[in-house]
Formats: structure tokens, C-alpha cells, sequence
């Protein structure tokens, strides 16, 4: 029997890994996706619309990466990026991995639930809880320092070919 | 993670605004998304932004078919260990418990026969003769 929480799972999981990859690492990310969606399938589910249902979503999944990388500091472990990206972005990717952990925890929230995940600005406000208007403008200011930061890497030679759909949306990866 | 949390930032520069706005997917004026990508540092920061979406979107993740099933399976699993390993414990505790309450092991009952039992005498003897009172019946296929 298809659940609602298995159809949450399907439609969300990659948006929610890929947010996380960028703050935990892919390692720690693909166990925390997990834990995400065993806490949806054990609660009851919010009555609300789809797009409140993800940002209640992505709101677990940030409380879990906030403790989990809170843990880490605890402990004392440095937190690698472990992923594999396309030649054409391994620089890119590497950089914005330092670049990212540069921002202000929230912005950074921000900009990945937008960049990484597809979320609108209204549903990143509710997981974040902030105004629409505040997502904007931390969205904005994330960019700027984004673009700064990664000046070279992505006017370099070896940069992706860029597309103005976005895929998020479908749920593809 | 390391970033320390700042204030609020100011609102958007109006550019910026409606080419951020468009590339978000919210609706915007096309006149005013015109006179924006008229500037060439608005069209920069368009441009580096695709840039940097198709970066952090570079990351894809492995099969998911049987992540979560796998995670919830093991807590079923688990859980079904240590049902069993309760129910066990119970129950060699409560036999414990039984064994020690009825007294010594010489206590069980021990049924003595004095002698077999005779069988009754006959009250009627019938006779069966071959051809007389008893025919054999053919053998059927």
C-alpha cells in the first residue's frame, strides 16, 4: 500500500539530499535524508497543501542538519565534501563547498533550499520562518557574496552549460 | 556552517529584484524585465547565477528504491529481536519460577499395577464353515 509518507518520500527525497550534501557532506546526508522521512512516516502529516507539506519537510531537514553538524562541533570532526561532480563543475563545486560554509548559517539555508531544492520563496519561508520579503532579500545577499567569492571559478574555462528550467521542480535530480 | 549570523540585509535593487524574481520562477513585467537585462551587470549576475545553480545542483544522489523501506525493515527487524529475546527471557524466568514452587524433583506421582487385567468369559460362539455358512468372495479389479 502506497502511504502518503512514501509518496512525500519520492517526491522530495532528492531536493532534501541535495540540500543536506551541501551542509553535512553526501555521506552524512543520504542517513540524514533517511531519518528525515522515518520522522514524516511517524508523525501524523500536517493537513495543509503540498507546498506547506514540503516546507514542513525541509524545516525537519534543517533541524536535523543544524544538531547534526552542532554534534560534529561537539566532537570535534571536520566535515567533508565527499561527492563526485562532472568534470565541468569539480571546480565549481569545490570552491562553492568553501564559499558556502563562508555565509551566514540562515542565508546559506536559504539560498541552498532555493539553488538546491527548488523551493519557492514562500515555502522557504515557512521552513525558515521568515517573511517572503526576508527570504528575498537574504536570497539576494547570499548571491552577491556567492558571485564574489566564486569570481574566478565560474568565469573560468570549465564551467557547466546552464539551462533556465528548473529541474528541482519535476523532482528530477 | 562556520558563518556568523548577521541582521537582515536591505531589499533588493530593483534590477536585480525582477531578473532574481524571473529566474526564481515568480512572474515578473517584461517591460520592466527588459529595461533590467538592459544593464550589463544586471546581465552578469543573471548569467553567473545559472552558473552557480547548475553547480550546486551538480550533486546527484545514489538509487533511492529501497532507502527508506531499508531503514524502516530495520527497525522492524529489530524490534522483532527483541521481542523475542523479551519473550524468551519471560519465559525461562517464569519456568524457573514453577520448577522451584512444586517442591522436589521425588514429589512426581507413581502409578503402581498390581496385576493385568483378566478378560470376561465368551456369552455366545459363533461357528463359520467353508461352503456352509462362509463363501469366498471373488476378487474384485
Amino acid at each position: 500500500m502506497v502511504t502518503d509518507a512514501d509518496i512525500l518520500f519520492t517526491t522530495h527525497r532528492d531536493g532534501v539530499f541535495r540540500y543536506l550534501s551541501r551542509i553535512v557532506g553526501q555521506g552524512d546526508a543520504s542517513e540524514l535524508t533517511q531519518e528525515v522521512f522515518l520522522r514524516v512516516a511517524r508523525g501524523p502529516l500536517p493537513p495543509a497543501d503540498a507546498g506547506a507539506r514540503r516546507a514542513w519537510i525541509f524545516s525537519i531537514a534543517r533541524n536535523l542538519a543544524l544538531n547534526h553538524v552542532r554534534d560534529d562541533r561537539r566532537r570535534g570532526v571536520t566535515v567533508e565534501l565527499a561527492e563526485r561532480p562532472a568534470a565541468a563543475t569539480q571546480e565549481l563545486s569545490a570552491a562553492l563547498a568553501e564559499a558556502l560554509d563562508q555565509l551566514p548559517p540562515l542565508d546559506r539555508d536559504v539560498f541552498l533550499m532555493r539553488e538546491a531544492s527548488g523551493l519557492t520563496y514562500v515555502e522557504i519561508a515557512a521552513a525558515c520562518e521568515l517573511s517572503p520579503d526576508a527570504v528575498r532579500s537574504r536570497l539576494h545577499r547570499a548571491r552577491l557574496q556567492l558571485r564574489v567569492s566564486l569570481e574566478r571559478p565560474m568565469r573560468g574555462s570549465a564551467v557547466p552549460t546552464v539551462r533556465l528550467y528548473d529541474r528541482t521542480r519535476s523532482g528530477g535530480s | 556552517m562556520t558563518g556568523p549570523e548577521v541582521a537582515a540585509p536591505d531589499p533588493v535593487a530593483e534590477p536585480y529584484a525582477v531578473v532574481e524574481g524571473f529566474l526564481d520562477g515568480e512572474a515578473v513585467d517584461p517591460r520592466r524585465l527588459r529595461l533590467a537585462l538592459d544593464e550589463p551587470a544586471v546581465r552578469d549576475h543573471l548569467v553567473d547565477l545559472l552558473v552557480l545553480r547548475e553547480g550546486v545542483r551538480a550533486i546527484t544522489p545514489g538509487s533511492w528504491t529501497s532507502a527508506r523501506v531499508t531503514g524502516i525493515t530495520r527497525l522492524r527487524w529489530l524490534a522483532a529481536a527483541a521481542a523475542l529475546l523479551v519473550a524468551l527471557t519471560a519465559g525461562y524466568y517464569t519456568g524457573q519460577r514453577t520448577v522451584a514452587a512444586s517442591g522436589p524433583a521425588g514429589g512426581e506421582t507413581i502409578v503402581a499395577v498390581e496385576s493385568a487385567p483378566v478378560a470376561p468369559a465368551p456369552t455366545q460362539v459363533i461357528k463359520l464353515e467353508p461352503g456352509v455358512n462362509w463363501t469366498d468372495a471373488p476378487a474384485r479389479k
